[in-house]
């Protein structure tokens, strides 16, 4: 009896000090570990987000972002983990963005254990003496507005969203970009649907090439709090037209439009589509109504000289104009209300900020 | 003058005789998964030396309370508490390497030769033997490990210690950095291991 | 379901536990010389990781994580595994005679296999649910057990081979199991 007493003694006791002294070193050891993490991801951070003296991070719809913010306060970029795997590890990568999210600034790969020498290379390449970080290197400044694609064994256009894969880890390679552009995508749609948030909801579309063709040539672009404004002038210098650009999810796709406005905001001077991929035959009648032979346009033409000063609402029929009425296209209803609903939320966010 | 011969053979033994890893065959997961590169077996070694080391000293200093029924838990106790300690130091303080061994620095705790060891010496033997004894294991584990670790290195990246050794000109042999390499090193310098032990019994 | 399949498929075959992550070394070296005691051993570690799998993961998420003891885990992890193996020992010689000779001797071998404690951590590592842990351990068994059979057929064959006679045994032993690592690795990449 007392042998079992000395064997459950002795194995207690040894459980209690090895507890202990284990406490006591975590508590040594815990901060120390924790501030090195901190100063990993911190120094990623200001690597990928080089313009901002202050970077907040905010959890939107579960995914962590990084809002970095200039001298002046105004938004300069915004971060994100991209996570995902890759040839045989778990790769995590930091990628910054300019604040229009078309860009990217700088990519940092924050963990890989892919094939030592091979795979590893996304990350450094020893090989290269010169620029052992070419691969992660060419992110750098990488055009976004379409998904990244990589090319082997040529060079890589930058302009064109390519970078050039490495040889002999082509599947690290494919892993890193498909992983930022999925990711790209979930967060872009995840901002612009938060507009509150001080990102233009006009991110990621080829605007500087599209919106020129739409309005005057000359216009300049404004940021106010952030969003984008694309002003027109009359030669005397007045302000003419104020444009922005605002998207919201259709029946089945994003739609994004660009809204002319009358400089008080009082009035749309113009509607286009800039982004629709609704469906066929249905949901498309509201760039192109195959349906109607005398006006293919005319849904898109009710919203010309149309008031704003209370709600726009869509109708079944017989819209009446001056109360702000539109007409809803039959058989694509849900794609005509997500129009006057993007209208709705953007033109009082808009008008505010600008009218300020 | 007896007793001292004696305390350096129990010394060397681990050196070469009773080598863990090309003798023994002990500690063998360790010895090729965080060999590729030198520093890396050299910090895994460290990492074991230090383990070895303080559980072998406190098993022997406890080795008259200890009841024979339960000596093994309390050996596993022992054994995973410093490898907690060694865990979470390098994690505090060498996170790089930390980060490089990844789950083979926990793993230690059932790393044949630390409980071996205990079973087969300290628990019988005084502290001073017992620690002699641990850290010319430990050793010559980490010399083996090292040069296991270099010779992957050398050949796998052109590099020892991330010094470049080999000319421009050399084409790395992938292979040995990745996991056969390690398979073959090993069973390579076992083999080379016997040849010398055998040139030496002549 | 297709995520469960591919744990399987990666723990098996891709990430083979003994050859492409060097875990279970020891026995994949000492009990590879004969099939039958080769495939003894690969069903108690399949049954003890199982095992395991399930009761770290209960033991991480419910006391580690809940207390914030996380600092505990390898102490906590290697208890558990010393105790469900001796569990596992007197369970099986109450209930079946034959399979305790089966796999009776190899039970206390199993706890300083390195590759059972390896399962606890890399599950926690993995940030596996309950039912995926178990698939992984289980994978992790099955593919410990394909490599160390495999091993054992090949050295009953090898004792015959004329092997120079400083690489008998351990030395030649590695050296194939070099080859068979440069084999699973064409399997790389598969998923």
């Amino acid at each position: 009896m007392t042998k079992s007493y000395k064997l459950i003694l002795v194995l207690t006791m040894t459980a209690i000090l090895s507890g202990l002294l284990l406490s006591f070193l975590n508590l040594h050891t815990k901060p120390l570990i924790e501030a090195h993490q901190d100063n990993v991801l911190n120094s990623a951070l200001s690597s990928v987000l080089p313009n901002s003296v202050k970077i907040e991070e905010k959890i939107i719809e579960n995914q962590q972002f990084y809002f970095g913010y200039d001298k002046q306060n105004r938004m300069s970029g915004v971060a994100f983990l991209a996570e995902g795997n890759g040839f045989q590890s778990k790769l995590r990568i930091l990628v910054g963005m300019d604040e229009t999210l078309t860009r990217i600034v700088k990519i940092k790969i924050l963990e890989q254990k892919e094939t030592p020498g091979l795979g590893t290379k996304i990350e450094t390449d020893p090989s290269s003496r010169s620029n052992p970080e070419w691969f992660p290197n060419q992110f750098d400044n990488l055009n976004v507005r379409q998904p990244i694609r990589y090319v082997k064994n040529q060079a890589a256009d930058k302009n064109n969203s390519e970078i050039m894969a490495i040889t002999g880890a082509t599947i690290s390679c494919k892993a890193v970009v498909d992983i930022i552009n999925a990711t790209l995508n979930i967060n872009r749609e995840i901002i612009r649907k938060n507009t509150d948030l001080a990102c233009p909801a006009g991110a990621g579309v080829p605007e500087d090439e599209i919106i020129p063709n739409l309005i005057a040539e000359d216009y300049e672009i404004k940021v106010i709090e952030g969003k984008s404004y694309y002003i027109n002038r009359d030669n005397s210098g007045k302000v003419t037209e104020v444009a922005f650009t605002a998207s919201g999810v259709g029946f089945q796709s994003r739609i994004k439009v660009l809204v002319c406005m009358n400089p008080d905001f009082s009035e749309i001077q113009s509607l286009r589509i800039l982004e629709q991929n609704e469906t066929p035959g249905c949901g498309t009648r509201i760039v192109k109504d195959t349906k109607n032979e005398t006006d293919q346009e005319w849904f898109i033409k009710q919203f010309n000289s149309l008031k704003v000063t209370q709600p726009v609402t869509c109708v079944e029929k017989s819209p009446k104009k001056s109360n702000g009425e539109v007409q809803a296209i039959s058989g694509a209803t849900v794609s005509s209300e997500t129009i006057v609903e993007i209208l709705n939320n953007s033109i009082q966010n808009y008008r505010d900020s600008y009218l300020k | 003058m007896a007793k001292k011969i004696t305390l350096s053979r129990e010394f060397l033994k681990g050196l070469w005789d009773e080598n863990p890893v090309l003798r023994m065959l002990l500690g063998l997961c360790p010895a090729l998964a965080v060999t590729n590169s030198g520093i890396n077996g050299l910090s895994m070694g460290l990492a074991v030396i230090f383990t070895l080391v303080m559980s072998s000293a406190i098993i022997s200093l406890a080795r008259n309370i200890i009841p024979k029924e339960v000596r093994i838990p309390t050996f596993i106790i022992v054994i995973a508490t410093f490898v907690t300690i060694a865990d979470k130091m390098l994690a505090a303080y060498f996170p790089d390497i930390s980060k490089a061994l990844g789950p083979f620095v926990p793993l230690i705790v059932v790393n044949c030769i630390i409980l071996g060891r205990q079973e087969a010496f300290a628990s019988k033997n005084s502290v001073g033997r017992a620690v002699i004894d641990a850290l010319g294991m430990s050793i010559g584990f980490t010399i083996t490990l090292t040069i296991l670790g270099s010779f992957r290195e050398l050949f796998g990246v052109g590099t020892i210690f991330a010094v470049q050794i080999m000319p421009d000109s050399f084409e790395p042999l992938m292979v040995m950095v990745l996991q056969p390499g390690a398979f073959l090193t090993l069973g390579l310098m076992i083999g080379i291991g016997n040849w010398l032990n055998a040139r030496r019994a002549k | 379901m297709v995520n469960i399949f591919i744990i399987f498929l990666s723990a098996v075959i891709v990430n083979n536990y003994v050859l492409v992550n060097f875990l279970g070394i020891c026995p994949f070296i000492g009990v590879s010389k004969k099939i039958s005691p080769a495939l003894s051993m690969g069903m108690a570690t399949t049954f003890v990781m199982t095992l395991t799998s399930a009761v770290s993961w209960l033991i991480n998420k419910y006391i580690l994580d809940g207390l914030n003891l996380q600092f505990l885990q390898t102490v906590s992890f290697i208890l558990v595994i010393a105790s469900l193996v001796q569990l596992v020992e007197m369970f099986v010689k109450k209930i079946s005679k034959p399979l305790y000779d089966a796999l009776g001797i190899f039970l206390p071998l199993i706890t300083t296999n390195c590759a059972i404690l390896g399962v606890a951590l890399f599950l926690v590592l993995k940030e596996y649910n309950f039912i995926e842990s178990i698939i992984f351990g289980f994978s992790a068994g099955v593919g410990f057990t394909l490599a160390i059979v495999i091993m054992a057929g090949i050295r009953e064959e090898l004792e015959l081979a004329d092997v120079p006679e400083y690489f008998k045994g351990a030395a030649i032993t590695m050296i194939v199991a070099g080859c068979l690592a440069l084999a699973f690795m064409g399997f790389s990449g598969l998923i």
